[in-house]
């Protein structure tokens, strides 16, 4: 066992430099994802062509268990295919078979290969689970950027640290530096998500969630609610521009000479203004509007000002959060 | 508050052109029975035979027939929704927003509620009582209520398109969304209200099998050597009485909230959204498994016959199905593992999750050894059967994906899920009821189904299956989300036309099943079963005439074995000694059980449009018919004698 643990730990690591190299996982998945994505090319495959650390890990998790499962899949479907034929009735044959029920080793090995695979990618879930946790910090040396993402019908707002400005469906970030996305709803509840980028996590009222990610590479990528909340919900999409350190601070810059303000006002009219919105950008916004956000929705203290450093959960909460025990 | 609550002339479909002929449709459809009813003089038989009866039987076909009805309004609503995806790229498509958003929420709800709940509720009607050598359900009375509570249920839901709107919550109605501030109108309500009252009828279904199968066994017939397909009906119904009051209980909340302003789960004022998405998956889940351990069952029993010998590893059968029904209640939270859980808390239910693929791939295997040098008949069922295990380990292989969080952050909300379940619930369960259909047809009507229509349909169905629902799969690498009215990105267009190409042959497959349905009921002469075993069936079933007596049995049969008809016609020299003549009390018929669902339905009705006065009254109606069922004597029953075992006249005197 230990053995298998030691392989496990390690298999991220191997796995990745194999899908490099050749298409073997590529080709694995063609297999679930049909014949007509010809090829090796992922390109326009977002979640297979990820462009962060934790993209990537949650991509290679897919490969590795599809890998490991093929171990039940493939004999499935040859004995599927085999045994019909091979033992279709023919003249004479019924009733001449062995009657047999069971055969303990047939029926041992039935519960434990399954088993055994389950248990390694049970393993490697809960290693995963942990490293990719959205919660936890991205790996890195660089500070954090918090940015504070607050979800409307139908568009997203965009907060940038210390009051330096405001942004409506565009969100801007440097390459290189690990992201703490904070997310709010002042509307039903809405899931944040950027294929290739971050994985989701629900945004809801009266609660604050969280998304740790950390971009690798600049480009542009399509930010969007993936839940369904009535209307132009398709249209709640939002740009994400992964730009150099460099042209971050000039992005800031260029926001903060920006001559409009988000006013209580301004942010009152975009809520009840119920469609999508193009870009706009704010030079400021009220100093504590994420906040005044969520207590809209929360008369008992919501939200990061009361919880406890390293804890998620408001006070009171079970500290463990079952379900948004974290909220 | 006016007479008729919010009911008015504006609650006619004119809002959408697609919508008003959709209704016309059906309002033309029923005004057609009906005059086809009257016409051929079928009213009469249609209350004596049908409407009034509480033969387990003739409920089971009821259920059928219901689910074949709501099967095709369900599929009409999937080809309107892979068309409106097949064309709305960068554009509106045909369909409103407002109208798709009801379509998706219809075509849910109506699958899962109203079309594999009644089906997979029909095959156990039909099916059990005679496996375990009985006279009927343990309660025939409740079983016909139950019946005609899913119809109202179903019945709301086909009215929603006529009157009104239905919701446009999506099947699981998630609050806050689901609350008055976003969704006022009676839409929502319509799906509360239809699910409320199936949801009762279901939970009685869930005490009816349960009772039937502990109680109501032939002698000898110990809990190892009840058909597999029984044993699979049983911890269907254990899920069913657990699980379907949490959904009662959730949707009622939500009624409480939208109907009398409480704050359950509504933004704000102390509601919390969150305790609605825990209460509705801890029904939810187990669902999946009361929809597909019976197609299990089903897959079992067909395997078992058509290869000529015993189940292979028949108690790791019956102990998976168990388990899986122990842990099914283990996992609720991979719903929503993006809702912000800890690590910790995500992990565990994830494990808990894959832990289920361990007994379900034994299943498979086991359902692969029964082929095993068998002597194979490759008949429908058997097609069915093949089918399923080579594309149900897809969906298996998928749904452990998504039950690794981080995978699952990837591919949450994103048609990759939707592919998912339709691989887990169309080769999973649906073929597997498909499979049960045809091959216990013969034993519910008295003839076989057509072979060559049925495996034209088979085939037409599974192609399309892999045509629509595997660019789903890829969709889904590609970052599209489920339940998208239009979209701007130009590489999903090719997938989603083929994925609507894909529709066209389950369409035609359905088409295959209808025509199959008629050429079967012509050629009924030559399809005839004289002789209760047209499959040389290996379980009780088998051994009564097709159809059966309504008592099912002359005689109760006595259990020797597992596979007992098997056990007889291989043991030489089996003599079943003539016992004492049975007398045999069958319930009588009743127009009651229709009144009640009737009644259900006027509730609802009335509770969706605030008209509170005939709710009022709809009310105290059920409650004055279920006391009036309470004070029925015994002594209604119906008394027949089998005076002779052989001839098996029946004398039928009332008392
Ligand atoms: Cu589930």
């Amino acid at each position: 066992m230990k053995l298998i643990i030691r392989m496990m730990a390690g298999v991220s690591g191997p796995w990745t430099a194999i899908s490099a190299r050749h298409c073997v996982p590529q080709a694995l998945s063609l297999l679930l994802v049909s014949l007509m994505l010809a090829g090796c090319s992922t390109s326009n495959l977002a979640i297979l062509s990820p462009a962060s650390g934790f993209a990537t890990g949650q991509r290679d998790l897919i490969y590795f268990a599809i890998g490991l499962m093929l171990i039940v899949l493939i004999p499935v479907w040859l004995l599927a295919f085999w045994f019909p034929f091979r033992y279709r009735e023919r003249e004479g044959t019924r009733g001449h078979h062995p009657e047999w029920t069971t055969l303990p080793w047939v029926e041992a090995v039935v519960w434990t290969v399954p088993a055994i695979i389950v248990a390694i990618i049970g393993y490697t879930v809960w290693l995963e689970t942990h490293r990719l946790d959205p919660y936890a910090p991205a790996p890195s040396q660089g500070t954090a950027v918090q940015i504070d993402a607050i979800s409307l019908d139908w568009k997203w707002v965009f907060l940038y640290p210390d009051g330096r400005g405001a942004t409506v469906n565009e969100l801007v970030l440097p390459v290189g530096r690990p992201i703490e996305l904070h997310l709010t709803s002042d509307t039903a509840m809405t899931s944040l998500f950027i294929p290739g980028l971050a994985g989701q996590i629900y945004a809801m009222a009266g609660m604050e969630t969280e998304l740790n990610f950390q971009p690798e590479r600049a480009g542009m990528h399509i930010g969007r609610n993936t839940q369904y909340t009535g209307g132009s919900f398709p249209d709640q999409q939002f740009t994400v521009k992964v730009v150099s350190p460099e042209d971050y601070r000039t992005f800031l810059d260029r926001l903060s000479r920006n001559g409009s303000s988000l006013s209580e006002a301004d942010y009152y009219e975009l809520k009840m203004n119920r469609h999508t919105s193009p870009v706009r950008e704010y030079s400021t916004y009220p100093n504590e509007l994420f906040q005044s956000v969520i207590d809209t929705y929360c008369s008992s203290n919501c939200g990061r000002r009361q919880t406890e450093p390293g804890s998620h959960a408001p006070q009171g909460a079970n500290p463990e959060g079952t379900a948004g025990g974290k909220a | 508050m006016t007479f008729l609550g919010r009911l008015g002339i504006d609650s006619l479909p004119f809002y959408s052109p697609v919508a008003f002929a959709g209704a016309a449709t059906e309002v033309l459809a029923a005004l057609m029975i009906l005059a086809l009813v009257t016409w051929k003089g079928w009213w009469k038989p249609l209350f004596r035979d049908w409407i009034a009866t509480v033969d387990h039987k003739k409920i089971g076909i009821m259920y059928l027939f219901l689910a074949g009805v709501m099967l095709l309004r369900g599929f009409a609503d999937a080809m309107l929704m892979r068309l409106q995806q097949a064309m709305a790229l960068n554009s509106d498509g045909y369909l409103p927003p407002e109208h798709f958003n009801q379509i998706f929420s219809a075509h849910g709800t109506i699958m899962i509620f109203f079309m594999a709940m009644p089906f997979l509720t029909g095959l156990i009607n039909i099916v059990v009582p005679l496996q375990i050598g009985a006279r009927d359900v343990a309660f025939p009375f409740l079983n016909a209520v139950s019946f005609w509570l899913t119809g109202a249920g179903a019945a709301l839901v086909l009215l929603s398109l006529v009157i009104g709107k239905f919701s446009t919550a999506g099947w699981t109605a998630y609050p806050p969304f689901s609350e008055n501030s976003f969704t006022p109108g009676p839409g929502v309500d319509y799906w509360i209200w239809a699910v409320l009252v199936a949801g009762a009828g279901s939970t009685m279904t869930g005490i009816n099998v349960l009772v039937t199968i502990l109680m109501r066994r032939a002698p000898g017939m110990s809990l190892m050597r009840m058909p597999l397909f029984t044993w699979t009906a049983l911890v269907t119904s254990i899920l069913m009485v657990f699980a379907f009051p949490a959904l009662t209980t959730s949707s009622a909340m939500l009624a409480l909230d939208r109907t009398l302003g409480f704050h359950f789960f509504t933004n704000g004022d102390g509601g919390n959204m969150m305790n609605y998405a825990n209460l509705f998956w801890i029904w939810g889940h187990p669902e999946v498994y009361i929809l597909i351990l019976p197609a299990f069952g089903i897959y079992s029993e067909v395997v078992a016959t058509f290869s000529d010998k015993r189940l292979f590893g028949y108690t790791s059968l019956v102990f998976a199905t168990a388990v899986i029904g122990v842990l099914s209640f283990t996992v609720w939270l991979h719903h929503f593992f993006t809702m912000g859980a800890s690590a910790n808390v995500n992990a565990v239910f994830g494990i808990a999750t894959m832990i289920i693929a361990v007994p379900t791939g034994v299943k498979v295997f086991d359902w692969l050894f029964t082929m095993y040098r068998g002597s194979i008949r490759l008949t429908t069922p058997m097609y069915w059967t093949i089918g399923f295990m080579v594309t149900f380990v897809i969906g298996g292989a998928t749904g452990v994906l998504l039950a690794i969080p981080p995978v699952d952050f990837l591919m949450h909300n994103s048609v990759f899920l939707v592919a998912h379940f339709h691989n887990m619930l169309i080769p999973g369960a649906l073929f597997g009821f498909f499979a049960g259909f045809s091959y216990w047809f013969p034993k519910a009507f008295g003839y076989r189904l057509d072979e060559t229509w049925g495996k034209r349909a088979f085939w037409a169905w599974i192609t399309g299956f892999y045509i629509a629902f595997m660019p789903l799969y890829a969709l889904g690498f590609m970052g599209m989300p489920r339940r998208m009215e239009h979209y701007d990105v130009a590489g999903w267009q090719p997938l989603l036309i083929t994925a609507a190409i894909g529709a066209v042959f389950i369409l035609a497959g359905i088409a295959c099943q209808i025509v199959q349905l008629y050429v079967s009921w012509k050629n009924r002469e030559s399809l005839c079963d004289t002789t209760g075993d047209p499959w040389d069936g290996r379980t009780l079933e088998w051994m009564t005439s097709s159809p059966p007596k309504p008592w099912n049995f002359d005689r109760i049969p006595t259990v020797h074995s597992l596979d007992e008809f098997a056990w007889r016609k291989e043991t030489a020299g089996f003599v079943d000694e003539p016992g004492a003549p049975d007398v045999i009390a069958l319930p009588k018929d009743s127009l009651l059980p229709m009144a009640i669902g009737a009644s259900a339905f006027i509730f609802g009705f009335a509770m969706i449009w605030h008209i509170w006065w005939l709710a009022i009254m709809a009310l105290l109606t059920i409650l004055a018919m279920l006391t009036a069922t309470g004070f029925t004597r015994d002594s209604g029953l119906r008394i027949i004698r089998i005076e002779n075992r052989d001839a098996a006249r029946a004398e039928v005197a009332s008392s």
